[in-house]
């Protein structure tokens, strides 16, 4: 029975075709994650900045306001 | 020096768990998409990888566990099956009876018996694969040995 088992999952495991490819998969796949971290990083600080001048923009217009009016 | 290493954890290794996950889920896509996520935990893990155990076993082990998260997800894990792909010319008749036995167990006594017997994994080795205390593992290993008999006295 032992024999058996082995010889069976050799034929099972040696029958097994990996897909081409995979390899690259797995290192771009991860180089993937990376860039993915790198750009919601890089997208968050551009929005804090835009918001940042927006901000700023706005009380400039007041600050101009408050001087021309009068 | 990580990222070498890595690189070369990938190339010894990746063959060895896409067919480890091949024969536990008997899905290409499935294999594929385990292997990944595989690799991708062991890159997370890697600095606090210990080497309380072996690469390998290590490996085995995340693989198991993904499967197991994949089943659990599918609750399909009730029975192994086997693709019939796999036909041999030798030994037809006693290759597939073997083969309809194993198709009939459950995939914790499949998983054991293909580390035990062909993997030829310890059962310290096992046990950490598996997470189950070294004592289980022999107690697991009769009972799927068992269960793998009457399966195959019921078949013949």
């Amino acid at each position: 029975m032992d024999e058996e088992l082995r010889e069976f999952f050799k034929k099972e495991y040696d029958a097994i075709e990996v897909p081409h490819g995979l390899k690259k998969q797995i290192l771009k796949g991860k180089n993937q994650k990376i860039y993915l971290m790198a750009a919601v990083s890089v997208s968050a600080f551009v929005i804090f900045i835009l918001m940042l001048f927006a901000e700023f923009s706005a009380q400039f217009d007041s600050v101009i306001n408050a001087i021309t009016l009068p | 020096m990580r990222e070498e290493e890595f690189k070369k954890i990938v190339e010894e290794h990746y063959k060895d768990i896409y067919k480890l996950a091949f024969l536990l889920t008997k899905n290409r896509d499935d294999a594929a998409d385990i292997t990944q996520e595989v690799f991708l935990k062991v890159k997370e893990h890697l600095k606090s990888f210990r080497g309380e155990a072996s690469i390998k076993t290590w490996l085995y082990r995340i693989t198991t566990n993904e499967a197991k998260r994949l089943f659990k997800k599918r609750e399909t894990e009730k029975h192994v099956k086997i693709p019939l792909l796999f036909r041999t010319n030798r030994d037809v008749e006693k290759y597939d009876k073997l083969k309809e036995a194993l198709n009939k167990l459950d995939r914790e006594s499949y998983e054991i018996l293909y580390l035990k017997f062909f993997k030829n994994m310890k059962e310290k080795e096992i046990a950490f694969i598996l997470n189950i205390p070294p004592g289980t593992v022999k107690s697991r290993l009769h009972t799927a040995k068992e269960k793998l008999k009457k399966e195959m006295q019921q078949d013949g």
